[in-house]
C-alpha cells in the first residue's frame, strides 16, 4: 500500500479514538418508561457485612448502630440514600426526560422511586457538579455520559447515609459511579460506591428491572409526627462500643465465623472462602436475631 | 504502521480533550465564595468562620465577619451583589475566626444617622457577655476597641427588621455562654455559629462556659426551630459555623454524632474511668474519618478532653 493510503488510515485511527473520547449527550438507546423491580434484599441482619469492604471505624459505627433508631422522629419520612434507594425495598422505577425549564429541551433524565419519592436528575449537558460548599441532598447531583450503549453516570454531593438497612455507614464524601444498560425489556444498574471515610475498596452491586408500561407508582405522602414514636426527644438510641449483644447472632445462625459475617475487603475474594474454613465458627443455636432485626 | 510524529500529536490532542471534558465535571470551590441560600440570604464561605450576608434595600447585614486578614477579599466578594454599606455585623461567638473583621469593617463607610449608634459605622450585636470579656482589662483580645460590639443583648433574644425581613437574634450557652443563633424568619435561614458546626467535633470553651450539654441543648433547640420540606430536605436552611450550606436533615445527622458520643463518655465516666483512659479507649473512632482532627485549633483530642471535664463537671454539680 502506497503513502497515498496513510491519510486515510490517520483519519480511520482519529475517528477510532473520537469514537472513544467523545460523549454524545443524549440517549443512544431510549431508557424512559416505567420499570419494575426485581427485588434484591441483602444485608437485611444485624451483624451482617459480607462482602462489604468496610474500614474499622466503619464497621464500629456499624456495630454501634441500634435498630430503633429506624424509630426516630427524624428518620421517619427519611428516604434511602438513592443507590439503596433503587435497590431494595418497592423500587418501582420511573425514568423521564428532564427538560430545561427555559429552552424546553432535554437536559438530562431523571429517575423517580416509589419508596419515599426520592428523585435523581442525571444531567447530560455537561455541566459542572456545584461546588464543596452547597447542600448534599439524598440522591446528590449526577452528571452523565454514553458509553456505547451504557449510560454511565456519576453522582456526588450525597448527603451522610448507609450502603445497608442494619447500619453499615456510608459518608457523605462518597462518590457513585452508576452504569445503566438496557438489554430488551430488562434495565441492569451497576452501582460502584466508592467512600474514602468508611471503605478501602469500592462496593459494588446490581439490580434489574422489567419494562412495565402498565405500571402505577402511587404518591408517597409522609408526615413526621413525633407523638407517634416511640424514641423520646433528644435521644438517640445506640449500643456502646463492643457491647453490641445480638452482633453474632447472624453469624451464629448461618453457621460462619463472625469474623467473615463482620465484612472487609478481603471478605470480597474466593480465596477467602479457604481461609474461613480454618476459623473457629459458633454452634448453631438460635433464630432469635430474625426478630430482633425488625 | 508506523505513527507518525504529527498523527501522535494529534492522537494526543484528541486524547487530551477528552481527559479535559471528564475533569470539568470535578466539582472546583474557589478560595472566597458567595453562595445563594435562599430569600436574600447567601453563604460567604472561606474567610474563616462562614459569613452570612443578607443583601436588601436597607444594606447589607452580616452574621459574623471572618478573620482580620480576610476583610478585604470578604469585601470584595460582597460588592459583587450589592454597593451599599455593611449596616450590621451579628457575632454568634468571640472567636477570632468570627469576629476578626469586625474593626476593619467598622473603619469603613460612613457614620450611621441613628442616636443609639453615636458615631459607629456599622452596628455590631452579640451577646453581652462576649463585650464583657473582650472589654475585660486583662483581656488577651487582638480585637481593636471599635471591633467591639456597639449593640449587646442581654435578655434571651433580640429582634431587628431588616430588609424586609425579621432577624431574630436568640441567646444559646453552647460553646461558650454567649453564643446567638440567628433566624432570618421570611428567608427561612438559620445561621448557627459554632453551636452546628458539620466539618469538626463541636468546640466547647469551658473556660468561658461552653459545655457539651449546652452544645446538645442548642443543637435541639436548632431542630425544633427548622422546619423540614418534604421527605427531609431543603425547607429550613441552615448556614454552619464552618463547612457546607445544609438542612435539617444533615442537623439531625450531626445531633445524632455528638449524642452518640456524649452518651459514651457518661457511660465510661459512670464506670469510673479517667481522662486518660477515656483518650486510650479512643470513644469517637468511628467518626473521626468525618470530624477528626490530629492537627489544628480543634483537634480530636481537645474535644475529648473537654467534653470529658464539661460532663465530670456537670454530674459534680448535680450531685452537691
Amino acid at each position: 500500500m502506497g503513502s497515498n493510503a496513510m491519510p486515510s488510515k490517520r483519519t480511520a485511527l482519529i475517528l477510532v479514538l473520537l469514537a472513544f473520547v467523545s460523549r454524545p449527550a443524549f440517549a443512544q438507546v431510549d431508557l424512559t418508561g416505567e420499570w419494575s423491580p426485581r427485588v434484591y434484599n441483602t444485608h437485611m441482619d444485624i451483624g451482617d457485612y459480607t462482602g462489604i469492604p468496610v474500614n474499622e471505624p466503619g464497621r464500629l459505627r456499624a456495630e454501634s448502630w441500634h435498630p430503633d433508631q429506624l424509630d426516630l422522629p427524624e428518620n421517619l419520612c427519611r428516604p434511602h440514600p438513592i443507590d439503596i434507594g433503587l435497590r431494595v425495598s418497592v423500587s418501582q422505577l420511573r425514568i423521564t426526560t428532564e427538560l430545561d425549564n427555559d429552552t424546553k429541551q432535554p437536559v438530562g433524565l431523571r429517575l423517580h422511586v416509589a419508596w419515599q419519592e426520592p428523585e435523581q436528575v442525571i444531567y447530560m449537558d455537561g455541566r459542572p457538579h456545584p461546588s464543596a460548599n452547597a447542600p448534599h441532598k439524598w440522591s446528590g447531583f449526577s452528571t452523565g455520559h454514553w458509553e456505547r450503549n451504557t449510560l454511565v453516570y456519576t453522582t456526588t454531593h450525597l448527603k451522610e447515609a448507609y450502603l445497608t438497612r442494619t447500619g453499615v455507614p456510608k459518608s457523605e464524601r462518597a462518590e457513585v459511579t452508576t452504569r445503566v444498560h438496557r438489554y430488551g425489556n430488562l434495565l441492569t444498574i451497576i452501582f460502584i460506591i466508592n467512600d474514602p471515610a468508611y471503605l478501602t475498596a469500592p462496593y459494588i452491586r446490581e439490580s434489574s428491572w422489567i419494562f412495565d408500561p402498565t405500571q402505577i407508582i402511587p404518591p408517597f405522602p409522609c408526615e413526621i409526627s413525633p407523638d407517634g414514636t416511640i424514641i423520646g426527644a433528644g435521644k438517640v438510641p445506640s449500643f456502646m462500643p463492643g457491647r453490641n449483644d445480638i452482633l453474632a447472632d447472624f453469624a451464629t445462625e448461618y453457621g460462619i465465623p463472625l469474623e467473615g459475617a463482620l465484612g472487609g475487603e478481603e471478605t470480597l475474594y474466593p480465596e477467602y472462602i479457604k481461609k474461613m474454613k480454618t476459623m473457629k465458627v459458633a454452634p448453631r443455636t438460635s433464630t432469635e436475631h430474625y426478630r430482633r432485626a425488625q | 504502521m508506523k505513527l507518525r510524529p504529527r498523527f501522535l500529536c494529534l492522537a494526543s490532542a484528541v486524547l487530551a480533550a477528552g481527559v479535559f471534558v471528564s475533569a470539568q465535571n470535578t466539582p472546583a470551590t474557589p478560595a472566597l465564595e458567595l453562595l445563594h441560600v435562599q430569600g436574600n440570604v447567601s453563604l460567604l464561605a472561606g474567610a474563616g468562620g462562614n459569613i452570612a450576608v443578607q443583601i436588601g434595600k436597607d444594606g447589607v447585614l452580616l452574621v459574623d465577619s471572618g478573620t482580620a486578614a480576610m476583610t478585604n477579599q470578604v469585601l470584595q466578594t460582597i460588592r459583587t451583589a450589592s454597593r451599599s454599606q455593611v449596616t450590621y455585623i451579628i457575632n454568634t461567638n468571640d472567636r477570632a475566626d468570627h469576629l476578626g473583621g469586625n474593626a476593619n469593617f467598622a473603619r469603613m463607610g460612613r457614620p450611621l444617622a441613628i442616636a443609639r449608634a453615636a458615631q459607629a459605622r456599622v452596628f455590631i450585636v452579640s451577646f453581652n457577655a462576649i463585650l464583657d470579656r473582650l472589654s475585660e482589662p486583662n483581656a488577651k483580645t487582638s480585637v481593636p476597641a471599635e471591633g467591639w460590639p456597639n449593640d449587646v443583648y442581654s435578655g434571651a433574644q433580640k429582634n431587628l427588621s431588616f430588609n424586609d425581613d425579621a432577624v431574630q437574634i436568640f441567646h444559646q450557652a453552647a460553646t461558650t455562654d454567649g453564643d446567638s443563633i440567628v433566624l432570618f424568619r421570611r428567608a427561612d435561614v438559620i445561621a448557627t455559629g459554632d453551636i452546628f458546626d458539620p466539618t469538626e467535633y463541636p468546640i466547647i470553651d469551658v473556660k468561658n462556659g461552653g459545655s457539651l450539654q449546652g452544645v446538645l441543648e442548642g443543637l435541639n433547640r436548632l431542630r425544633v426551630m427548622a422546619v423540614p420540606a418534604d421527605h427531609m430536605e431543603n425547607g429550613t436552611m441552615i448556614i454552619p459555623g464552618h463547612g457546607r450550606v445544609s438542612d435539617v436533615a444533615d442537623l439531625d445527622i450531626y445531633h445524632q454524632m455528638v449524642t452518640i458520643v456524649r452518651d459514651r463518655l457518661q457511660d465510661m465516666i459512670k464506670r469510673g474511668m479517667t481522662l486518660e483512659q477515656v483518650k486510650a479507649a479512643k470513644p469517637t473512632r468511628d467518626y473521626d474519618p468525618i470530624y477528626g482532627h490530629d492537627t489544628g485549633p480543634w483537634t480530636t483530642d481537645m474535644f475529648i478532653e473537654a467534653a470529658y471535664r464539661s460532663l465530670t463537671a456537670t454530674a459534680a454539680r448535680a450531685s452537691n
